[in-house]
């Protein structure tokens, strides 16, 4: 089973982010810095996540996400940071099966 | 109060400032991803790779402390030589490494706060130019056994002395057997030693991966966790990087004399045939 996704900003990927999954108890699971492509992967078991991200300068954004039993889950996080450093809302994820 | 050993932490600002004065300074990087040093690491900066440099691959046992001598010899290190270890997954193997000096006596070592991962997000520059080392002479003291647990220690003293299981809730129940960033296959059983208790060791680490206060920690370990302050304590997790990451908490920053690290860990003890381990409903 497996967490993987892309992380962007201003529809450019980021390199160097790292992600965190965070478990349904609230605790740190595992994590990962994201590649040249801004990608990630995870192997976590069925169940609620929470993906939070830290980017290079300060930025975070963080998404909850549902793991069905036998089902891969895609997480596309994008940030457009707003003069305040605001990040925007980001698209839904899509799950595969 | 404070920490008991607070110079066993320096700052990203300090280390930055003195980057430029490498007289006896030694900068070393020690990570899970032992690539991460060959593209970018900290002006000055020797590595230490944890498999190939740290272990013995025949006996899964640390290097005999004729290779120790050898390996700070060859990076330039004396007895005297301040060293600086960083690396990244929140200093894990960084932790690692300084509980390998300490075990063959290396005093003036400390740890970069917040690792790498700090390091990279306040976008601080790497470097992938190699220093050269002057090779110097070492002489290590023997290994401090003191602040380590072995494999029968850990099964004689199940439900005696205070292990501090620093997975996650997840590996510690039982649903995964690994961190959730590894594959999931591996051979022992999953689990954790009876009597142990869970305590992340994440939950001493503030968001960007600094250690937290002495109170924080205090109250985390000695009131929550039921650590004495002046008794023994095991801590343990997969194979022995995230629990130096806590023996370094209860050592060094809670000045836990007797806490020892078992770094054989999940891997040894979830693999013995004939010894309990305890399983709990995932939540």
């Amino acid at each position: 089973m497996r967490l993987h996704g892309r992380i962007s900003r201003a529809g450019l990927p980021v390199e160097g982010a790292y992600v965190q999954l965070i478990g349904p108890s609230g605790d740190f699971t595992a994590e990962v810095r994201t590649d040249e492509s801004g990608r990630f992967l995870f192997y976590p078991v069925a169940g609620s996540w929470e993906v939070r991200v830290s980017l290079p300068g300060g930025s975070h954004t963080e998404r909850s996400v549902t793991l069905v039993d036998g089902q891969s889950i895609d997480v596309q996080l994008s940030v457009d940071e707003d003069e305040h450093g605001q990040p925007a809302p980001a698209p839904p994820e899509s799950q595969t099966g | 109060m404070g920490y008991a050993h607070p110079d066993v932490l320096i700052s990203t600002d300090e280390v930055a400032d003195r980057l430029g004065n490498h007289e006896n300074l030694h900068i070393i990087e020690v990570d899970e991803d032992t690539t991460a040093y060959d593209e970018g690491h900290l002006s000055g900066a020797l590595s230490l790779h944890w498999q190939k440099d740290v272990q013995n691959p025949g006996s899964r046992d640390v290097v005999d402390q004729q290779t120790f001598e050898k390996l700070m010899g060859e990076r330039g290190i004396d007895e005297s030589s301040e060293v600086i270890l960083y690396g990244g997954n929140n200093n894990w193997f960084a932790a690692y490494g300084f509980w390998f000096l300490r075990y063959y006596g290396h005093e003036n070592v400390r740890l970069m706060d917040g690792g790498r991962k700090k390091w990279e997000l306040e976008q601080r520059p790497l470097t992938t130019d190699k220093p050269a080392a002057t090779p110097a002479s070492y002489t290590a003291k023997p290994p401090n056994r003191a602040i380590r647990a072995f494999r029968d220690e850990v099964i004689e003293q199940v439900n005696k002395t205070p292990m501090v299981d620093v997975r996650s809730p997840e590996e510690f129940n039982g649903a995964l057997a690994a961190p959730a960033h590894l594959p999931q296959e591996q051979a022992q059983r999953n689990g954790h030693i009876p009597g142990a208790v869970n305590i992340p060791w994440s939950r001493a680490a503030n968001e960007d991966g600094t250690f937290r206060s002495a109170d924080e920690l205090r109250e985390l370990y000695v009131g929550k966790g039921g650590i004495e302050a002046d008794g023994p304590a095991i801590a343990y997790c997969r194979i022995g990087e995230r629990s130096s990451f806590t023996w370094v908490v209860l050592h060094e920053l809670l000045g836990i004399d007797r806490a020892k690290n078992y770094d054989g860990s999940w891997t040894e003890y979830g693999s013995l045939v004939g010894v309990p381990i305890e399983r709990t409903p995932t939540a």
